[in-house]
C-alpha cells in the first residue's frame, strides 16, 4: 500500500518534472535563436491577423450579411446559400469547366517551366541566356486587362494567328466564338504569360545542387543527359512536388478577370466558371454572403485536394508539403 | 506546450474581439430638429464622391473644377472632398458605412442600393419631410416636372437623397444609329428608314467597293459588344424588341417570349450569314472597332453621337459618318427601345445627407443652390464674362478660348475641367445648352435626328426591388439569362437554328420565367402607382 503509494507520487513528481522541463527545453531553444525567431515574429504576426483573424469573417457564408449591420446583428440563415449554389442549374457544368480548364493548365503549363529552367541551364552563354529570361519574364509583369486586349487582337478573325493560317491557304478558326477553343486560348496564353516568372524558382534550385555530384559523374563517365537525368532531376524533386502540391490545392479555384476579359455568351459552355457566374450574380446587388459561401466551398475542397495530394506524394515520393 | 496553446488560442480570441469592435455602429436613428430662424450656408462640408473623368492629369479633386470653384465663391462652403477612384469606390464606401468616419455627404447609388435601409441602419438621415421647405428650386422643380419627378421621389412623396436631371431629351439620346452618308451618296442610295432598306443598303456596301480600294474589306455593320450581347438588342429594336425587359400593352415582358424576337433575331442571323454583320461583333472592343471606323472600312453602326470619330478624321473632308433617324417599327414610327432615351434621372450618383453632418440643413440649402437659377448657370456655364457671354436671347454662349478651344487637352477634357454638369454627374440639372455646345457639329446633328420625333412607349423605368425580389432575380433569373445569352448568340453566330427559339422559350418557362416576370411587373406597377405626393 504504502510502496505502490510512494510509487504513486514518484510518478507525480516525474511527470511534472518532465512537465517543466519541457516547457524549460521550449524556453532554452527560443532564447538559444532569438534572433532567428525575431526574425520569424513578423511572419507570424501577418498571418494571425491577414490570414487566420478575417477567417472568423466566414460566418457571413450562414448568413444575410448586411454591411450597416455587421457580423454581429445580420441574419443567420444556415446553409442557405451552400443549397442555393449546389441547386444551381448550372452547378455542374461551372465545376466541369473550372476543373477541366484548371486541369488542363496544369498538364501543359507545370512542366514547362520546369523544363525552360533546364534548358537555361544547360545555356553557357551568358547574354543569351539574361535576353531569354528577360523576354520571358516580360509578360508576367503586363496587367491582364492589356494582355487580354492583346490575346483578343492576336486570335481574331484578322488577327495576326487568322492571318497566318489563312495567308498558308486554311480556314480562319473563331478561336474565342467557338466553345472548344476557349481552354486552349486560355490556358495557352497563361503559359505565355506565366512561363519565365514560374521558372525561376527552378532556377535558384538549380544553383543549390552540389557541383561536385556533377564532376564525379562526369568522371564516372555520364553525359548531360545522364548528368540532368540522374542529379539535376532528383535536386529538383522536392521543390517539383511542393509546388504540384500547391497548385492541385488551387485547381478549383480561378480568377474572374482573365476569363471575364476573354469570354462572351457563345461560348459560356467552356467558358463561363464559377468566379464568372458568381461576378454576374453579383451585379444585381453586393452578395457578400453568397460569394462568401461559394468561396468558403471552394476552400473546403481545396483543402481536401492539398491533404490528398500530399499524402499521395509522401507515399510515391517520400517529400511532402508537410 | 499545452498552455503556450491556450495563451495562443487566447490571444487569438481577444483579436478577433478587438477587431470586431470596430465594426459595430453606434449611430441612433431619429428625425432632425428644425432650426430656428434664417438657414445659412455651412461654412465647411465634406463630400464622398467617385473619382470621375473630370479629374484628369494631376487634378486632386473637384475643388479645381471651375464651377465648384465659383460655387465657393458664391455660397462661401468649402468643401472637403475623398475622392476615392472608380475601380476602389465600392470598397471604400462599404469601409465608410461600416464604421468609418462619415462624410456630410455621401454621393453614391442610393436608389439600388435602398436609401430606406440606410435610413434606418443610421446612415443617412430622412430629409424628405423638411425638402419643400428647405430645397424649394428642387422642390419647385419636382412639382413643374412630375413624370420626371416619379424617378426620384418615393413612395409617399419621399425624396431621400437628390441626383442629377436631364430634363431636355437630346441629353438622353447621345447613342443611335450612324451611316456613312458619303457611301451613300457615292453608291446613290437613300438614308435607309426601315429593316428592310438597311438590308438592301448593307448588301450594296458589301459588294460595290464604296471605300475604292479595289478590295471588299467593307464591314457592311461592326458593332463592340465587348464579350456583352447588348449589340444584337440595337438591331432588334427594329422589331419593336429586344433581349431583356420592356413593355408591351402596358404589360412587362421579355424579349424572346414574344413572337417578334425571333422575325427580328432570324434578321440579325441574316445579316451575319451573309458576312454583313462584322465577324468579331460580339468580342471587340471600342476601340478596336473605332480604328475600323477610321480605316474606312465601317459602313453602318449602333454607336455614340459621332464626335469623337469626326474629330479624328477632321483630316479628311470626305469622310462622314452622320446619324440618321432611329428606323420605322411595323407601325410607321421611328421607333427605340434604347434605356437610355428615356433615362433622364441620373439616379446613379445621387446625394446622401448622413447621420454625421452636423448642420444637415446647411448642407440641403447648399445641395439645393445648384437647382437654383444662379447655381445651374455656374453649373453649366461657370461665370459671365469669364466662361461665357449672354447674347441677345439671353442665351449664355462660351467664350472663344472655350468653345473653340485648340490646346493640348481634349474637348472633353476641357468641358470636364470647367462644368459641375459634364462628367462629374453630381446632383444639379444638365442645360443642353452647355452640353450641345461641347459637341461637335456632326455630333449636334446626330443627336438632334435622333431625338426628333422618336417613339420610346416600351421603354423601362429604372426600377428598384426589394430584398425578396432581388433574392429571386438572383437565384432564378441568372440562370434564365446565362442560357438566353448563350443560346441567341449561338443562333446569330449560326451555331444553332434560330427555330430552336421555341425550345428555348419552354426550357426558360421551366427555370421560372414566370416568377421573374411576375418580380418585374409588381416592381413596374409599384412605380407607376406610387404616391409621389403631389
Amino acid at each position: 500500500m504504502k510502496k505502490s503509494n510512494s510509487v504513486g507520487v514518484a510518478a507525480e513528481i516525474g511527470s511534472n518534472s518532465t512537465g517543466t522541463a519541457k516547457k524549460n527545453k521550449l524556453w532554452i531553444e527560443i532564447k538559444k535563436h532569438k534572433y532567428i525567431y525575431l526574425m520569424f515574429l513578423p511572419i507570424a504576426i501577418y498571418y494571425i491577423v491577414f490570414m487566420y483573424i478575417p477567417m472568423a469573417g466566414n460566418v457571413i457564408a450562414f448568413q444575410d450579411y448586411k454591411i450597416t449591420r455587421g457580423i454581429f446583428a445580420s441574419k443567420f440563415v444556415g446553409f442557405k446559400h451552400f443549397a442555393n449554389f449546389l441547386n444551381d442549374v448550372y452547378f455542374w457544368r461551372l465545376l466541369r469547366n473550372t476543373l477541366s480548364i484548371n486541369v488542363l493548365s496544369l498538364v501543359l503549363s507545370f512542366p514547362m517551366p520546369i523544363i525552360l529552367a533546364l534548358l537555361l541551364n544547360e545555356v553557357r552563354c551568358k547574354p543569351f541566356k539574361k535576353a531569354v529570361q528577360t523576354i520571358t519574364y516580360m509578360p508576367h509583369f503586363i496587367s491582364v486587362v492589356i494582355i487580354c486586349g492583346i490575346i483578343r487582337n492576336f486570335v481574331a478573325t484578322d488577327g495576326l494567328f487568322n492571318s497566318i493560317i489563312t495567308s498558308l491557304g486554311g480556314e480562319a478558326i473563331p478561336f474565342l466564338t467557338e466553345p472548344k477553343y476557349f481552354p486552349w486560348v486560355y490556358v495557352i496564353s497563361g503559359l505565355w504569360q506565366e512561363i519565365g516568372w514560374s521558372s525561376i524558382i527552378y532556377l535558384s534550385a538549380l544553383s543549390g545542387i552540389d557541383q561536385e555530384l556533377y564532376e564525379a559523374a562526369a568522371i564516372d563517365g555520364a553525359n548531360r543527359w545522364k548528368q540532368t537525368i540522374h542529379i539535376t532531376l532528383p535536386g529538383l524533386l522536392p521543390t517539383i512536388s511542393i509546388l504540384l502540391i500547391m497548385k492541385i490545392g488551387s485547381l478549383i479555384s480561378i480568377g474572374y478577370e482573365k476569363i471575364l476579359l476573354l469570354y462572351n455568351p457563345a461560348i459560356y459552355e467552356t467558358a463561363d466558371v464559377i468566379s464568372t457566374y458568381v461576378y454576374r450574380q453579383g451585379i444585381l446587388d453586393a452578395n457578400y454572403s453568397y460569394s462568401g459561401a461559394v468561396s468558403f466551398f471552394n476552400s473546403i475542397i481545396s483543402l481536401i485536394l492539398i491533404f490528398s495530394s500530399n499524402a499521395i506524394s509522401k507515399k510515391v515520393s517520400g517529400s511532402g508539403l508537410f | 506546450m499545452k498552455k503556450a496553446k491556450k495563451g495562443i488560442a487566447l490571444l487569438l480570441a481577444a483579436l478577433m474581439l478587438v477587431s470586431f469592435a470596430g465594426c459595430g455602429n453606434g449611430a441612433i436613428e431619429g428625425s432632425l430638429t428644425e432650426p430656428e430662424g434664417e438657414v445659412a450656408f455651412p461654412a465647411e462640408l465634406s463630400i464622398f464622391a467617385a473619382k470621375g473623368a473630370s479629374l484628369f492629369g494631376d487634378m486632386v479633386d473637384y475643388n479645381e473644377v471651375t464651377s465648384f470653384k465659383l460655387l465657393e465663391e458664391a455660397t462661401g462652403t468649402h468643401i472637403n472632398w475623398t475622392v476615392p477612384p472608380g475601380s476602389g469606390f465600392n470598397e471604400k464606401f462599404n469601409l465608410l458605412v461600416a464604421g468609418g468616419e462619415l462624410t456630410d455627404i455621401i454621393i453614391n447609388d442610393w436608389y439600388s442600393l435602398g436609401a430606406q435601409q440606410y435610413i434606418e441602419d443610421g446612415i443617412l438621415v430622412d430629409i424628405s419631410p423638411y425638402v419643400p421647405k428647405y430645397m424649394p428650386n428642387l422642390w419647385k422643380f419636382s412639382k413643374e416636372n412630375p413624370d420626371l419627378a416619379r424617378g426620384y421621389i418615393l413612395d409617399g412623396g419621399k425624396i431621400y437623397t437628390p441626383c442629377m436631371i436631364r430634363k431636355d431629351q437630346r441629353l438622353n439620346v447621345y447613342f443611335g444609329p450612324v451611316i456613312r452618308t458619303d457611301w451613300l451618296e457615292k453608291l446613290n442610295l437613300e438614308v435607309p428608314e426601315t429593316a428592310d432598306d438597311l438590308y438592301k443598303v448593307l448588301q450594296a456596301f458589301k459588294t460595290q467597293d464604296p471605300n475604292g480600294n479595289g478590295k471588299a474589306d467593307e464591314i457592311p455593320i461592326s458593332q463592340a459588344g465587348a464579350g456583352q450581347i447588348g449589340a444584337i438588342s440595337y438591331l432588334l429594336h427594329m422589331f419593336n424588341t429586344t433581349n431583356g425587359f420592356y413593355l408591351k400593352d402596358g404589360k412587362v415582358t421579355y424579349g424572346v417570349l414574344e413572337p417578334e424576337f425571333k422575325t427580328g433575331l432570324e434578321y440579325v442571323a441574316k445579316l451575319y450569314k451573309e458576312g454583313l454583320l462584322d465577324v468579331d461583333f460580339l468580342l471587340q472592343d471600342r476601340t478596336a472597332m473605332l480604328g475600323k471606323i477610321t480605316n474606312n472600312q465601317v459602313g453602318f453602326s449602333f454607336e455614340y453621337q459621332p464626335t469623337q470619330v469626326m474629330t479624328t478624321m477632321k483630316d479628311d473632308p470626305t469622310f462622314k459618318f452622320e446619324g440618321i433617324p432611329n428606323f420605322k417599327d411595323s407601325r410607321g414610327k421611328e421607333f427605340s427601345l434604347q434605356p437610355a432615351y428615356t433615362n433622364g434621372v441620373l439616379t446613379g450618383k445621387a446625394a446622401g445627407i448622413t447621420t454625421a453632418c452636423a448642420d444637415p440643413f446647411g448642407a440641403m440649402k447648399w445641395l439645393d443652390f445648384i437647382y437654383g437659377e444662379e447655381g445651374h448657370i455656374i453649373a453649366n456655364f461657370g461665370k459671365e464674362g469669364e466662361q461665357f457671354n449672354y447674347n441677345e436671347e439671353g442665351t449664355p454662349i462660351f467664350v472663344d478660348e472655350i468653345q473653340n478651344y485648340s490646346g493640348d487637352l481634349t474637348r472633353s477634357q476641357v468641358w470636364g475641367k470647367h462644368f459641375l454638369t459634364y462628367n462629374t454627374y453630381f446632383p444639379s440639372i444638365q442645360d443642353w445648352d452647355s452640353y450641345g455646345a461641347y459637341l461637335s457639329e456632326h455630333g449636334r446633328a446626330a443627336v438632334e435626328t435622333w431625338a426628333d420625333g422618336v417613339v420610346t412607349d416600351m421603354n423601362l423605368p429604372t426600377l428598384t426591388f426589394d430584398d425578396v425580389q432581388k433574392e429571386t432575380l438572383k437565384t432564378k433569373y441568372t440562370p434564365i439569362e446565362t442560357y438566353v445569352n448563350e443560346q441567341i448568340s449561338k443562333m446569330v453566330l449560326g451555331q444553332v437554328p434560330v427555330s430552336d427559339l421555341d425550345k428555348l422559350v419552354t426550357q426558360i418557362n421551366n427555370m421560372g420565367m414566370a416568377d421573374v416576370l411576375a418580380v418585374y411587373q409588381a416592381s413596374y406597377d409599384a412605380y407607376t402607382t406610387k404616391d409621389i405626393g403631389f
